[in-house]
């Protein structure tokens, strides 16, 4: 019986040495990301100001700003919104409440796996070869637009099937036995109960997408660019433009990255102010999509 | 009605514990004092008061939610891996005298005193030979010495002649029936000082079972088993000693033929013939 | 999660109970086309049903949409590829030892950018593994629930972080660190960027295994803690063996996504192709290359532009080999309970 308490002891040894092993590990994600806030914060913070953010990026440190890159950035969420959303949400729609079970779909299914574990910079070559040159499009607002959406495209198909997924089937009978047709059930009952969770993976879509930086330099965004691109709305009529879309641009990690690989130090502080917009930017968004998912589960408990 | 579920080799008189020729007194393996369980504010177990038989076979019957597992599970102190979870009262081992459920007694070495068989077979993802050898391992034991012991209960499980050539493929290749014969070799080799089993053969086919139902009863030379079973006549069949439960109390704890012939509480009777459960 | 052809019992029922107003042809036309109504004359029915087969046409284009842009990834890799290798041997690609495509007189071995690739990728992971796999273990069979609820979202956060962001932490934080335990480090070097990418990559493993480990069922584990055995034995030989098909799934993805990260190595590692095992050293990866001429202006159609395709071709191949393993090893290890 004293074996027993002999092997017990070290068993028991065992548990405590793991369990402090297991804390120090879980720490060592958690303390890089405090000390990269706090690094920024510490480079950055001096120079957040209103001109920061309302300047072009110049040759002297002091005087660049991030005013072409945000709305560099802006402008290209919104085309990557525009055409993610539809098509990733029609997908993830056709392929939960549609599709029959034969080769075609599995075909569909195993390119979308495979298309989530591209490298980011290979949609920025397709981009390049296909959409800036073949398509003529140009190295453009639109063609970035582009890049981002077929790169996020994955992301936007599973959120919208997994939000799917978890409506029961019960509701689907219930709307059949009264004589919807299949668009009538998607409309009217599929997309509105399934919009909070559809709408999260979007939101964290469009965060991932905020970041991405290879792509863009690949199809040839600009990394000092002292204009912005021709405004939507104009004066005259037709009111609207889409000229916009034509135009040449540059966003806001490039712009960070442009000044973080300049050998002149001064540069260092304005890097590290567009960091700060970034990671705000981003945990803002992230912030959003968990509320959404937060209310979206307290109202609606299937 | 006795005799149809009755093996024709078992004495009639098994309130006596039988494996002992030489002693005339039955010795007492375990005793339940004033038991109550709770899993948060629910009380599972309600003032339970037994004893345990050594060298029998004890079978625990009732109805679902009756606690009967709950009752087994407080033997080897599993109810501590999950939270919210409360024991009163004592389960005195003999002869140590340990309390199994005190609050000063380490739940790892009670563990390493019993063994478990469970309702689903639970066989490791590992070979035949690794399943038996998980539990000696743990306690320090290897090389010649181990393999011995693996051979010695695997053949106890009656399992031996079936695996004695596939010992080192994995276990899932076995059937549902030689698994969970396995799980009894598995448990025997650590030579527990009670056997715990938990609905062990309701996963089972007919044949499997009558197997599992064989060994148990040959099982208790060696050991004292009590077992949990959802089936009357499984009890009827196995065991030397039969406690009722219902709704987290003992109705009643009496010889098996005593209770299956003639109990002596009517909620007993009511659910043995089948007018509820 | 389709309805078949055929109506679901439930619907069945509620058509037999619409009052029979119908017009006699009208109802045996509605038998087998799912869309009932006592009050709808045909004309309208045969709209309605030309408008569902245009929406599910929509909604298919929606979906093929992904087939189509790997024809296209591949496509276009392929095709601007292809010129490259009308002017570049084969052999010298693979097993040149120096990749100067810009210069005067070009040398296209891509040696180099495959070695700094591959090297980053091995700092990354062994920083990720182990770490990863540990926190994992840790979440899932030892820390109380909400210690889980607090970190698996923090950890989370650690992979949202833009990759631009974590260069810059890189080269500003990580190796000035490391140069005070290195002394006579290069600024940039492979190190800082592997260490600081592994780390943007813990979240990868330790998720994906924590799910794993968690949906192996607690008989397994009921059966070893009956036994006598501790946490961190059941956890190493009971969890971890059965839940190795999501683990490896989890290294898998790992690797891939290290394979493929861009700015952290752009900006920490340095843009010169340099052939060494030496992670103190810098070096460029093939991403890195990518980026590198992207930055500058390239005519359309010249050998340094086809080189980065040539590059991007190595890359894909090299992303695609590590997913089908994936693939292959899960299909492999599927447990059983």
């Amino acid at each position: 019986m004293s074996d027993f308490k002999r092997i017990i002891a070290k068993r028991k040894r065992q548990d405590f040495v793991f369990n402090i092993v297991g804390i120090v590990c879980t720490l060592v994600g958690i303390a890089t990301l405090g000390a990269l806030l706090g690094d920024l914060l510490m480079d950055g913070l001096t120079r957040l100001n209103w001109t920061f953010l309302t300047s072009f990026p110049s040759r002297f440190a002091e005087r660049a700003g991030i005013l072409s890159s945000w709305v560099g950035t802006l402008l290209i969420m919104l085309v990557t919104a525009f055409a993610a959303v539809p098509l990733g949400v029609g997908a993830g729609i056709y392929l939960e409440e549609y599709a029959r079970k034969n080769w075609l779909t599995n075909l569909i299914e195993i390119n979308i796996a495979n298309l989530a574990g591209v490298p980011s910079i290979i949609y920025g070559l397709m981009a390049l070869g296909l959409l800036v040159y073949q398509f003529k499009l140009g190295q453009s607002v639109l063609t970035g637009g582009l890049t981002l959406a077929f790169l996020i495209l994955p992301i936007v198909i599973v959120a919208t099937r997994e939000a799917l997924r978890t409506i029961p089937q019960g509701i689907r009978e219930a709307a059949y036995a009264l004589g919807s047709t299949k668009w009538q059930v998607v409309r009217h009952h599929l997309l509105p109960y399934s919009l909070g969770g559809t709408m999260t993976g979007i939101i964290i879509a469009l965060s991932r997408a905020i970041g991405e930086t290879a792509p863009l330099i690949t199809i040839g965004a600009l990394t000092f660019i002292a204009f912005l691109p021709p405004l939507p709305l104009k004066t005259q009529p037709p009111f609207l433009s889409l000229e916009w879309l034509w135009s040449p641009f540059s966003v806001l990690p490039i712009q960070m990255f442009n000044w973080v690989s300049r050998p002149d130090q001064n540069f260092v502080v304005n890097a590290a102010g567009a960091g700060l917009v970034l990671i705000v930017v981003t945990l803002l968004l992230n912030a959003i999509a968990i509320l959404i998912r937060y209310r979206v589960r307290k109202r609606i408990k299937w | 009605m006795r005799d149809q579920y009755a093996r024709p080799e078992v004495s009639p008189d098994v309130a006596v514990a039988a494996s002992s020729p030489v002693e005339s007194s039955p010795k007492i393996k375990a005793e339940v004092e004033g038991l109550n369980f709770f899993y948060e504010k629910l009380q599972a177990l309600k003032n339970i008061n037994m004893v345990f038989i050594a060298n029998q076979v004890t079978a625990i019957i009732g109805p679902s939610g009756c606690g009967k597992s709950t009752l087994l599970r407080c033997f080897n102190r599993i109810h501590d891996l999950y939270p919210e979870t409360r024991y009163e009262g004592k389960i005195i081992l003999q002869p140590s005298g340990i309390n199994l459920i005190g609050p000063e007694t380490d739940p790892l070495e009670m563990r390493m005193r019993m063994s478990m068989v469970f309702q689903k077979p639970n066989a490791f993802p590992k070979s035949v030979f690794d399943n038996v050898a998980f539990g000696l391992r743990l306690r320090g034991i290897s090389g010649k010495e181990l393999t011995i012991q693996v051979e010695q209960s695997l053949r106890a499980a009656a399992l031996w002649d079936e695996v004695k050539d596939r010992l080192r493929e994995s276990a899932y290749t076995l059937s549902g029936g030689q698994q969970q014969r396995l799980c009894i070799a598995r448990a025997l080799a650590t030579e527990p000082e009670i056997l715990l089993f938990d609905e062990p053969t309701s996963a089972l086919d007919p044949i499997a079972t009558a197997k599992i139902e064989n060994l148990i009863f040959d099982l208790k030379r060696e050991v004292t088993v009590v077992i949990v079973t959802h089936n009357m006549q499984q009890a009827a069949r196995v065991s030397d000693s039969t406690a009722f439960m219902y709704l987290g109390e003992l109705i009643e704890l009496a010889p098996t033929k005593v209770m299956f012939e003639n109990p002596a509480i009517k909620l007993t009777e009511e659910y043995i013939t089948g007018h509820f459960g | 999660m389709t309805l078949p052809p055929s109506v679901t019992p439930a619907a069945k029922i509620a058509m037999d109970e619409i009052p029979v107003l119908q017009h006699p042809v009208a109802a045996a036309a509605d038998l087998g086309m799912g869309t009932p109504s006592a009050r709808t004359p045909s004309s309208t029915k045969r709209l309605s049903h030309v408008k569902e087969r245009f929406i599910e046409a929509l909604l298919f284009l929606a979906a093929f949409s992904s087939v189509a842009i790997t024809v296209g990834i591949v496509g276009t890799l392929l095709y601007e590829s292809s010129s490259f290798f009308t002017h570049v041997s084969l052999k010298e690609f693979l097993t040149g030892t120096l990749w100067t495509p810009l210069f005067a007189s070009p040398r296209f071995g891509i040696l180099p950018l495959v070695t700094g690739t591959l090297i980053t990728t091995a700092v990354a992971l062994a920083v990720a593994l182990p770490i990863g796999t540990v926190v994992a273990i840790y979440l899932s069979e030892f820390a109380p629930s909400y210690v889980r609820e607090i970190i698996k979202p923090a950890l989370e956060l650690l992979s949202a972080v833009p990759t631009v962001v974590y260069g810059y932490f890189a080269l500003q934080f990580m190796s000035p660190l490391l140069q005070k335990v290195l002394p006579g480090l290069p600024t940039f070097n492979m190190l800082s960027a592997g260490v600081v990418m592994g780390i943007m990559i813990i979240p990868y493993v330790s998720s994906l295994s924590e799910d794993a480990m968690r949906a192996v069922p607690m008989s397994l584990r009921e059966g070893a803690y009956a036994m006598g055995a501790n946490r961190i034995i059941t956890a190493l030989k009971v969890v971890y063996p059965a839940a190795l098909s999501g683990i490896v799934a989890s290294y898998i993805l790992a690797i891939s996504r290290a394979i493929g990260e861009t700015m952290i190595v752009a900006i920490a590692a340095g843009m010169q192709p340099n052939l060494t095992l030496d992670p103190r050293e810098p070096a460029a990866t093939i991403t890195a290359f990518i980026v590198q001429v992207s930055l500058g202006d390239l005519p359309h159609g010249s050998i340094g532009y086809q080189s980065i395709f040539a590059a991007g071709v190595t890359l894909f191949i090299m992303t695609l080999i590590f997913n089908i393993l994936g693939y292959i090893l899960r299909k492999r290890f599927r447990e059983v309970y």
